[in-house]
């Protein structure tokens, strides 16, 4: 019965979200506003249980160095005052601080260096050569920008002028396949939709 | 004053696009249309590496994604846990968004028990950790994170890690991921592991790691519900995603179609104005 009752009004809230497709409705701003205090509600039940989880049940247990945390914790909550704000930026500074000590470990090897390497290929084949000059284009088009608007002597283009636009192409090829894989993902969230409205709320398909 | 058609096909009503989109994506829904489904290199490579996984190796999956994203990630999650279940793989899930336990919970419930799987013998959840990139980075130190599991049973009385010493004793890491893990995992975990890393994750994601693909850092890729689906087909395990493809297609089709169609109004315009200007 609950869940039937579950299943009925997820269905309702679905059709009134997607009728702000075709105009704003009082229902819709109905469901808008129902839809952020679930959403604010849950966020605030999910953290409250981090901070038991992580924090509140090992100190329990004796692990008295879980205070650290917690009083940072309670320090960014400073930012509210005028008065006391001052207290935020010591918790803020650690966090930073941890941060980027944790992160910058490794991440220039993995996330520069072996990327660039990769990119040092044998012109042997197709694949390695549109790599390649997509690349080398690509950095062309960021670091040679006024180059490549200049015009030659002779008043034809510059050839770092036609790299500059090979390397706004690919680009462009870039962003054109980015934009496939988005449209690939929301019809995936559409169908997703579909097939749980008409096959638990009106029962049309078969699952 | 009359409208040419080359304005007309850039100014349709964006209610009856809409409207046009939801009958073509729900008519295969309905009546499925046999489009033929191609198997991408990059899932195939993924498929690939799994499948040679000998029985009994730790696979180290992530889940990270919530209610939002799961209508593409969650299907790829029960393709491949079908798949490590159906080889005997050993499963150890790690949430890494606040949402993920729910889902490696429903693997505990519906399909653990299908392949006969144990908690804590064959498969086991670890606790969801905040942070991002530095819990994952934390991982490299393991016991130092996790102590207990996502029940709060100390990991030292799980069978599953008898004699596991940390991610060096890891086989193999796959991700179920909206976010970001695929990207910390192979910087942070595969130059000090060298783990193999296998990607799921929704497809807007999937530009963003391909360099990582080809600097070889991640593997495979599985890429959104097509990738699920290639997925199921490649496992000889049909789930879900297989009867979303038509749809999907479709919806694919009809896209391009006004993609085409708008771009050819546009320069049909452009050129009737320049001839107009007498350009």
């Amino acid at each position: 019965m609950a869940q039937s009752i579950g299943t009925f009004l997820s269905g309702f809230f679905l059709i009134t979200v997607y009728s702000y497709l075709f105009k704003e409705s009082r229902l819709y701003r109905y469901t808008e506003h129902i839809y952020v205090g679930f959403a604010a509600a849950h966020a605030i039940v999910t953290g409250w249980h981090n901070v038991k989880d992580q924090a509140l049940s090992p100190l329990a247990d004796g692990q008295w160095l879980m205070l650290v945390p917690l009083c940072f914790g309670c320090l960014l909550y400073a930012k509210f005052t005028k008065r006391y704000s001052y207290l935020s930026r010591t918790p803020l500074a650690f966090m930073m601080g941890v941060a980027a000590g944790v992160t910058i470990t490794g991440a220039a090897e993995a996330s520069f260096v072996k990327q660039i390497r990769a990119t040092i290929l044998p012109l042997n084949n197709l694949d390695n050569i549109v790599m390649v000059l997509g690349t080398v284009s690509t950095l062309a088009f960021f670091l040679f920008i006024p180059l490549g608007s200049k015009k030659a002597a002779n008043g034809k283009r510059s050839f770092m002028s036609l790299v500059s636009n090979l390397g706004r192409a690919t680009m462009m090829v870039a962003f054109g396949s980015s934009f496939g894989f988005v449209v690939m993902a929301r019809l995936s969230y559409l169908i997703a939709r579909l097939q749980f409205l008409f096959s638990k709320v009106f029962p049309v398909i078969s699952q | 004053m009359r409208r040419s058609w080359a304005t007309a096909v850039q100014s349709i009503d964006r209610r009856v696009l809409y409207a046009l989109t939801f009958v073509i994506v729900l008519l295969p829904l309905v009546r499925p249309l046999g489009f033929p489904l191609n198997i991408t290199p990059n899932t195939r490579r993924a498929f690939e590496i799994i499948d040679a996984l000998p029985e009994g190796s730790l696979v180290f999956h992530s889940v990270g994604f919530d209610p939002s994203g799961d209508a593409e990630v969650w299907p790829q999650m029960q393709a491949l846990s079908r798949h490590f279940m159906s080889k005997g793989l050993r499963i150890v899930y790690f949430p890494t968004n606040v949402g993920g336990d729910m889902y490696a919970e429903a693997i505990r419930a519906q399909l653990a028990p299908k392949f006969g799987y144990e908690y804590g013998r064959d498969f086991a959840i670890l606790p969801f950790k905040a942070g991002g990139a530095p819990a994952i980075a934390a991982m490299a130190d393991f016991y130092s994170l996790y102590t207990v599991d996502r029940d709060g049973t100390p990991l030292s009385e799980l069978p599953i890690f008898d004699g596991f010493r940390g991610m060096q004793d890891v086989s193999l890491i796959t991700t179920s991921s909206t976010g970001d893990d695929a990207l910390f995992l192979a910087v942070y975990l595969e130059p000090k592991f060298h783990i193999p890393i296998v990607v799921g994750g929704a497809a807007t994601i999937m530009p963003v790691l391909g360099p990582y693909l080809a600097s070889g850092q991640i593997k495979g890729i599985i890429s959104g519900l097509a990738g699920a689906a290639e997925y199921e087909v490649l496992s000889e395990m049909p789930g879900q995603a297989i009867g979303a493809m038509d749809a999907q297609s479709a919806g694919h089709l009809f896209i391009a179609c006004l993609v085409i169609l708008g771009n050819v109004g546009f320069f049909a315009q452009s050129r009737a104005v320049r001839r107009k200007e007498g350009v």
